[in-house]
């Protein structure tokens, strides 16, 4: 497939994850065949069919997201509020955005990457990501309340309630970036 | 329908930002989906293959209410080994808790998959965030796991 990107030098597409989830697909798929025989890939698919319609349109919406947060998220307010001078206000909009961004990895890892080269201090933007993974309210109100109840889901949260920021802090302390700001590469 | 809003919201603050296009987004939109789509569909497949391969009733058994940390633990590497994506994992927390699970450890469960989710890591953490990220987060998800199970059973008790 052909990128069309206008004045960029063609980027190699990477295809080495898709790969590697084809062969994943490939692999399980056999040893579940070789375990229990091919009534069970059949219903597996079938179970995976609804995943399936379930999740690429929640992913197109996050492409989506993707691409409009891009254009509409400017490099010098990240340099200036999210880099290595912003201190803790950083982490705690890492923190704050990580929780109430929507969407999958496929929406937030992007994010995560495009603060990063916009200038975004890496322990602000790890707060980011584990802020979304620990304390996401889209996925805890729509799934974890649904699924355990209130009570276990606000548990759950409390519980992580300290994750974000105490990553955030041991990245900025332990495991700086030597190179900031980052030097733009692709 | 939050996901839904935040396209139409996004969408309307692109048509009006005065320097940006909307057709700028949108190709950046097609690019990342042209990326997306041969590694989300083989995922999901196999998403399905690995639920059906984990021994979740065995594992229920380690991980009781009186199975305090060590449980936690084995629960923790469970959920670090399990399928990524709320829409499996959860389904198979709340058969656990009904099939007498501890509550603390089904707590470190979630959050170590949240954490340090390996298939996630393969899948979706390094070719979209990067190395450098990547190994951040994890190493510091693996650190913090632990600590959440301990806060988790202090808190049930």
């Amino acid at each position: 497939m052909t990128s069309s990107a206008k004045g960029a030098p063609a980027k190699k597409p990477n295809r080495g994850p898709a790969i590697f989830a084809l062969s994943l697909m490939v692999g399980s798929g056999t040893l579940c065949w070789i375990l229990y025989g091919w009534d069970t890939v059949a219903h597996v698919l079938t179970e995976d069919w609804e995943l399936m319609v379930n999740v690429l349109p929640r992913m197109a919406l996050g492409v989506l997201i993707f691409g409009f947060l891009t254009v509409l998220v400017p490099r010098d307010w990240v340099a200036k509020h999210m880099g290595r001078e912003a201190g803790y206000k950083g982490l705690m909009i890492g923190i704050v955005a990580g929780a109430i961004t929507p969407g999958g990895p496929w929406v937030i890892y992007p994010i995560a990457a495009m603060l990063l080269r916009f200038g975004a201090e890496v322990g602000a933007v790890v707060a980011f990501m584990m802020s979304w993974s620990v304390l996401g309210m889209n996925r805890f109100l729509v799934w974890e309340v649904s699924f355990l109840g209130e009570d276990m889901a606000a548990l759950r949260l409390l519980t992580a309630l300290p994750i974000p920021i105490v990553s955030g802090l041991l990245v900025r302390w332990a495991w700086p970036e030597r190179q900031w700001p980052r030097v733009h590469r692709d | 329908m939050i996901l839904v809003g935040a396209v139409l919201l996004l969408g309307l603050a692109v048509l009006l930002h005065p320097e940006r296009r909307l057709s700028e987004a949108l190709g950046i939109s097609r690019r990342q989906a042209i990326f997306l789509v041969p590694v989300i569909i083989p995922a999901i497949i196999s998403a399905g293959f690995v639920a059906q391969i984990l021994p979740s009733e065995e594992i229920g058994r380690w991980v009781g209410p009186e199975s305090g940390f060590t449980g936690a633990m084995i629960a923790a590497a469970f959920g670090a080994l399990m399928p990524t994506g709320p829409m499996l994992i959860l389904p198979v927390v709340a058969a656990l808790l009904s099939a007498d699970a501890g509550v603390a450890q089904m707590l470190a469960l979630l959050n170590a998959w949240m954490m340090m989710n390996v298939q996630r890591l393969v899948l979706y953490d390094i070719p979209l965030a990067g190395v450098s990220l990547t190994a951040r987060r994890f190493t510091f998800g693996m650190l913090l796991t632990p600590v959440a199970a301990l806060l988790g059973l202090a808190m049930v008790g």
